[in-house]
C-alpha cells in the first residue's frame, strides 16, 4: 500500500438532515473519510442509505447540516457564493440517470459548452473557434463522434448520453469528481465501455473519484478503498481487496453474501437478515443495523457509535467488533 | 418430448412506429421443460419483455403484432386460442410477475383483497370465507403475516410489495410463471430474499419458470437452462453449465467479459464495442457481426441459423457450422 | 446554433423537440384545420389594417361605418353575400373589419397576462416557501372573483375604453397563467439536469431562463391558445353588455348585441357575427388541443 498519493479531500463528521412532516430525516449521519489524489473511493449501500445525499453534500449541492469538508487544505463549507462558483471547476459530478440529467432542449455541443461559458473560460462572441475546438477535444476524449455535435439527447442511447454527462464534468478540467451511480442505468455491455472510459480518463488526467453505487461488483472493480453505508451511518471502510476478503461488520458480511455470483459452481451462502428496517426519521441512538443484526446486544443501541481503525486502513463502526467479541 | 411445457417456434413480433417497423422479436425458438427454470438473458431492447408478453398474448395491438410463429403450451397453440380461452389460461395456468412492484399493485385496494380477487376470478364458486382463507394462506406463504390483510400497498416496502405481487401470481397455483426482471427494482439483500422465496415456492408446487433478467449472477443462482437473446434473436441456448462453462457465442462471451468479477482481479473489462443495431433497420447478416471480434465478410451477408450440437447446446453463429458435431435446426 | 464546422451530418434526422412537436402537430388534421382558419383570420386582420392605413381611414368611414338606412336589413344577395345590417351597412365588410378587434385584443390581453402571470408563477415555483405562499394566496383571491364580474367592475369604474377592456381581461387571466407556469416549473425544477446546471456554477437567472422555462413552455403555449379563445369570448361578452367596444366600431360582440332586436325580421344580422365568434373560438380550441397532444412529453418515445 506504499506510495499512494497525497490527501485531496477530507470529510469529517458530515451530517445532512432533512425536515420531513414527522421529524428529521437523518440522511447522512456522521460520516468521516479521506481520499487520496488520483484514487477512487467507492461508496456502497442500499437505496435510501444516504450515499447520493452524501455526494451532493460534499459538493454543497445540498448544504450539509454539520461537519467539515476540506478540499486541498481549504474548508469549502466556509466558501461564499463566488468562491463556490470557482470551486465547481475543481469539483464536478456525474449523474446517475443520463436521461434526466441533460437538458432536453440543448444539443450535445450546447450541453458541453455550458460549463465553459458559465465559468467564463470561453466566450461565444470573441472566442467561438477556441470554444468549438475545446468542445471537439472533450468529445474526442470521451469517445463521442464529432458528427453528433448538433444532435439532441433524446436522439441518443443511454451509453452516449452518459458520455455527454462525463464530457460536461470533464470540460472544466476538474480534479475531483463525484460519480453518482454513473453506470447503473446502462446495460451490461455499455456499462463495461463506460467503466473502461472512466478508468482511462483517471489514468490520463489524474482524476480522483468518489464512486457511489449499489453494485458491489462494479465498486470492487473500480475502487481503491470502499466505504459501506447503512441508513446514513458509515459502517465500514477498507481497501477494496481487504473489504471483500475480510469484512468485519455484520452488515457488510450480509451484503456481500447476497451478491449473486455469475458462476453456477459457486453457490451462494446467504447470511439471512431478519427483522425490520429502522426508520431514518428521528432514529434512536446507536447502531441502526442492530434490529436486523444477529450479533446485536443491548449495548449496541444504548450508546453512540464510534469509528475506529481496527486494523491499518480498516475502519469499522461495530461495537462488538471493536470489543473483539466477533 | 412429453416433458416440454412451453415450446415457442419461430415467433416473430413487430411494432409499427412512426420511425418504421420495429422488429422486436425474430424467429425466436425456445423450449421450457416441466418443473424447470429457464433464464432469458439480454439487454434493453433485445426483445425479452416482448417475448414474455407474446406468450401471455398481451402485445398491445396496435402498434404491436405477432407476425408469425407458434407458441405451444401443453400441446396447444396459444396463438390459435380464443380470447375467452386465453383469459382462462392467464393467471391460472400461466402467471406473470412484472418488474416494478410499485406500479403493478392497485393503490386503492387492500393487498389481501387484491390476492382474493385473482382467486375469485378463477374460482368463482368458491365461498367467500374460503377464498379469503386461501388469500391469507398465500400471504403467509410469501412471508407476510396475514394480519396485514387489510393494509394498503403504500404501507409496504418495495421488497414486501414484490412478495404481494408474487402471492397474486401464485394464488391459483399456475403451472408456469413468467418473471420479468422480478428483482431489478430491489436492493441486493432484498433481491436475495425474494429469489430464495421464489425458488422455494417453485420447488414446492413444481412450477416451471421463465426468468427474464439482464443479470447473469441471478441466472446462475436460480436457473437450470439459459437462453441468450440479442436483437430479437435467440443466439445461444443450453444448460447452465453449457452457457457458463462452454460458452460458444461471441456475444455471450462478451457479456461475461463485461461484468466485473468478484472472484478475480482484472484491471480492465473486456467490453463489447459498439451497440445493438437499430431494430428498424436490422443488418442482413448476423445481427452481432458489427460488434464481433471474430466476424468475417460472410457474417455480414449471410444470416446464421440456430445450430444444435449433440448435447442440446444451441448456438446461432457460423463459426460452429463446420465443426462435425453440429446438426442443423431451423 | 448552427455550427458548420462539423463533419457532414450522420444522415440521422437532427430534430429539436420543437421540430418533433411540429411534425406531430402536422399529422393532426383537425388541429391543422383550426390553424389554417386562424391564419386566414390573421391575414384578413392585417389586410384590413393595411387598407385603413393606405386610405387614411377613408374606405373604413365610407363603407364600413357609413349608414344607408334605406337598404337596412336586406338579406344576403349577390351584391352583398352576408346581407346588410340594421343601418344598411355591408355585413361582409363589417365582419372582415371586425376580425382584428377580436383577434388582436384577445391575443394582446393574453400576452399581457401571460407575461405578468408567468413571471409571478416562475418566481413562485422556483423559490417556493414564503414568496410562493404570498403570491399564490393573492392569486387565489383574484381567482375567487368571477372573471366577468371583475371585468365589469373594472370597466364600470374606469369607463369603457379599449384599454380598460383589455386590462380587465388581462387581469382576470393572470391567476390561470401563474398557476400553469408554477406547476410546470415545479415539475421541471426537481429534475436532475437542474442540479447538473447548478453543479457547473449556473446562477438562478440562468437556470430559470435557459433550463426551466424552455422546458416549461409546452403547457404555457397550450394554455395561451385556449386563453385567447376565452378572452375573445369575454371581449364579445363585454361588448354585448355594452361595456366593451362601442358602436359603430364593427366588433362582433357589439354587432351581435345591436342586432338582437331584429332577430325575428332578419336572421343574418345575428347569426353571422355569432357564427364568426363561434368558429374563431372553435378553431383556437382545436388548435390548442392539437398543441397539447403534440407537446405532451408523455407521448415522446
Amino acid at each position: 500500500m506504499a506510495d499512494r498519493g497525497t490527501e485531496i479531500l477530507r470529510v469529517e463528521h458530515l451530517k445532512k438532515y432533512f425536515p420531513v412532516p414527522n421529524g428529521m430525516l437523518h440522511a447522512v449521519d456522521d460520516v468521516s473519510f479521506t481520499i487520496r489524489s488520483g484514487e477512487t473511493l467507492g461508496v456502497v449501500g442500499e437505496s435510501g442509505c444516504g450515499k447520493s445525499t452524501m455526494g451532493r453534500a460534499i459538493l454543497r449541492l445540498h448544504e450539509p447540516t454539520a461537519g467539515n469538508v476540506t478540499f486541498e487544505g481549504h474548508d469549502i463549507l466556509k466558501y461564499d457564493k463566488h468562491q463556490l462558483k470557482s470551486l465547481r471547476r475543481d469539483m464536478q459530478i456525474i449523474f446517475q440517470d443520463p436521461f434526466a440529467s441533460l437538458n432536453p432542449r440543448m444539443t450535445v455541443s450546447e450541453a458541453i459548452e455550458a460549463p465553459l461559458l458559465v465559468q467564463g473560460l470561453y466566450s461565444r462572441r470573441t472566442g467561438k473557434e477556441a470554444l468549438e475546438k475545446r468542445v471537439r477535444e472533450i468529445m474526442d476524449m470521451v469517445g463521442l463522434s464529432n458528427r453528433l455535435v448538433n444532435t439532441y439527447p433524446h436522439e441518443l442511447d443511454g451509453g452516449r448520453r452518459q458520455r455527454i454527462g462525463i464530457a460536461r464534468a470533464l470540460a472544466l478540467n476538474p480534479k475531483f469528481i463525484v460519480c453518482d451511480e454513473p453506470v447503473s442505468a446502462l446495460d451490461v455491455s455499455i456499462q463495461a465501455q463506460v467503466l473502461n472510459l472512466m478508468q482511462d480518463l483517471q489514468d490520463r488526467l489524474g482524476l480522483t473519484y468518489l464512486f457511489i453505487t449499489h453494485n458491489l461488483s462494479v465498486v470492487k472493480h473500480i475502487s481503491n478503498d470502499i466505504l459501506v453505508m447503512y441508513l446514513g451511518q458509515m459502517v465500514e471502510k477498507a481497501p477494496s481487496e481487504i473489504l471483500f476478503q475480510k469484512p468485519l461488520h455484520p452488515y457488510t458480511k450480509a451484503l456481500l453474501s447476497a451478491i449473486p455470483i455469475p458462476d453456477p459452481d459457486l453457490p451462494m451462502e446467504r447470511i439471512s437478515m431478519k427483522g425490520e428496517i429502522t426508520s431514518p426519521v428521528n432514529p434512536a441512538r446507536g447502531c441502526r443495523f442492530a434490529k436486523r443484526c444477529p450479533y446485536a446486544t443491548e449495548a449496541c443501541t444504548s450508546q453512540d457509535m464510534e469509528i475506529t481503525e481496527q486494523e491499518p486502513e480498516h475502519f469499522v463502526t461495530c461495537l462488538r467488533v471493536q470489543r473483539g467479541e466477533i | 418430448m412429453d416433458d416440454v411445457l412451453l415450446d415457442i417456434k419461430n415467433l416473430s413480433i413487430c411494432y409499427s412506429t412512426e420511425d418504421g417497423e420495429v422488429h422486436a422479436l425474430n424467429n425466436a425458438d425456445l423450449t421450457l421443460h416441466r418443473g424447470e427454470s429457464l433464464g432469458l438473458v439480454g439487454e434493453t431492447g433485445a426483445g425479452k419483455t416482448t417475448l414474455a408478453r407474446g406468450v401471455m398474448r398481451l402485445i398491445p395491438n396496435p402498434p404491436g403484432k405477432v407476425v408469425g410463429g407458434e407458441i405451444f403450451y401443453d400441446g396447444r397453440d396459444l396463438l390459435k386460442l380464443s380470447e375467452a380461452d386465453m383469459r382462462r389460461i392467464r393467471g391460472r395456468e400461466i402467471s406473470m410477475i412484472f418488474q416494478d412492484p410499485m406500479t403493478s399493485l392497485n393503490p386503492v385496494m387492500t393487498v389481501g383483497d387484491q390476492i382474493l380477487e385473482v382467486i375469485n376470478v378463477h374460482h368463482p364458486d368458491l365461498p367467500r370465507h374460503e377464498a379469503r382463507k386461501k388469500a391469507e394462506e398465500m400471504m403467509e406463504m410469501v412471508g407476510i403475516t396475514s394480519s396485514r390483510y387489510e393494509d394498503y400497498p403504500h404501507q409496504f416496502s418495495g421488497g414486501m410489495k414484490q412478495r404481494v405481487v408474487i402471492a397474486i401470481a401464485l394464488a391459483c397455483s399456475p403451472k408456469m410463471l413468467i418473471a420479468d426482471e422480478p428483482t431489478t427494482a430491489l436492493d441486493v439483500t432484498i433481491q436475495a430474499q425474494v429469489l430464495e422465496m421464489i425458488r422455494d415456492l417453485k420447488e414446492k408446487n413444481n412450477t416451471s419458470m421463465l426468468l427474464i433478467t439482464h443479470d447473469l449472477g441471478v441466472v446462475a443462482q436460480n436457473c437450470d437452462r439459459v437462453a441468450i437473446i440479442y436483437s430479437g434473436e435467440i443466439v445461444e441456448y443450453g444448460t447452465l453449465h453449457q452457457i457458463y462453462k462452454e460458452t460458444l457465442h461471441p456475444y455471450t462471451e462478451g457479456l461475461f467479459g463485461s461484468i466485473p468479477n468478484l472472484t478475480s482481479n482484472i484491471k480492465r473489462l473486456a467490453a463489447i464495442d459498439g451497440m445493438m443495431p437499430d431494430p428498424t433497420a436490422l443488418p442482413a447478416g448476423c445481427k452481432f457481426a458489427d460488434r464481433c471480434k471474430y466476424a468475417t465478410d460472410r457474417c455480414r451477408t449471410e444470416h446464421p441459423r440456430l445450430l444444435e450440437r449433440e448435447d442440446g447446446h444451441k448456438v446461432r453463429c457460423i463459426r460452429y457450422e463446420s465443426s462435425g458435431e453440429v446438426t442443423e435446426n431451423g | 446554433m448552427n455550427k458548420k464546422t462539423d463533419t457532414p451530418a450522420a444522415g440521422k434526422k437532427q430534430r429539436s423537440l420543437w421540430q418533433e412537436a411540429w411534425r406531430r402537430f402536422k399529422k393532426n388534421k383537425i388541429a391543422m384545420v383550426g390553424l389554417v382558419f386562424l391564419l386566414i383570420l390573421i391575414v384578413i386582420a392585417i389586410s384590413t389594417q393595411v387598407i385603413d392605413l393606405a386610405t387614411h381611414n377613408q374606405f373604413y368611414l365610407s363603407h364600413v361605418v357609413k349608414q344607408n338606412l334605406k337598404d337596412r336589413l336586406q338579406p344576403p344577395s349577390a351584391a352583398h353575400p352576408f346581407g346588410l345590417d340594421e343601418f344598411g351597412r355591408d355585413m361582409l365588410l363589417r365582419m372582415l373589419w371586425g376580425v382584428r378587434y377580436s383577434l388582436f385584443m384577445g391575443t394582446l390581453a393574453i400576452v399581457v397576462s401571460c407575461i405578468i402571470g408567468g413571471v409571478l408563477g416562475a418566481i413562485s415555483g422556483y423559490y417556493g416557501k414564503q414568496i410562493d405562499n404570498v403570491i399564490m394566496r393573492f392569486m387565489d383571491i383574484l381567482l375567487a372573483i368571477p372573471s366577468m364580474l371583475l371585468a365589469i367592475a373594472i370597466v364600470a369604474a374606469f369607463g369603457t375604453s379599449l384599454t380598460n377592456v383589455l386590462l380587465a381581461i388581462a387581469i382576470s387571466y393572470i391567476p390561470t397563467f401563474a398557476r400553469t407556469v408554477r406547476a410546470s416549473v415545479l415539475t421541471v425544477k426537481d429534475q436532475e439536469f437542474i442540479e447538473a446546471a447548478r453543479a457547473i456554477g449556473c446562477n438562478d437567472a440562468t437556470i430559470i431562463l435557459q433550463y426551466i422555462l424552455p422546458n416549461a413552455m409546452a403547457p404555457i403555449i397550450v394554455q395561451g391558445t385556449l386563453g385567447i379563445a376565452g378572452a375573445i369570448l369575454s371581449i364579445a361578452g363585454l361588448s354585448f353588455l355594452g361595456l366593451g367596444i362601442q358602436p359603430p366600431t364593427p366588433e362582433w360582440g357589439a354587432m351581435l348585441s345591436n342586432a338582437r332586436t331584429y332577430i325575428r325580421d332578419a336572421w343574418h344580422v345575428t347569426v353571422i357575427p355569432g357564427l364568426g365568434i363561434m368558429l374563431t373560438i372553435l378553431a383556437l380550441n382545436l388548435m390548442g388541443d392539437g398543441l397539447r397532444d403534440a407537446l405532451d412529453p408523455r407521448l415522446k418515445n
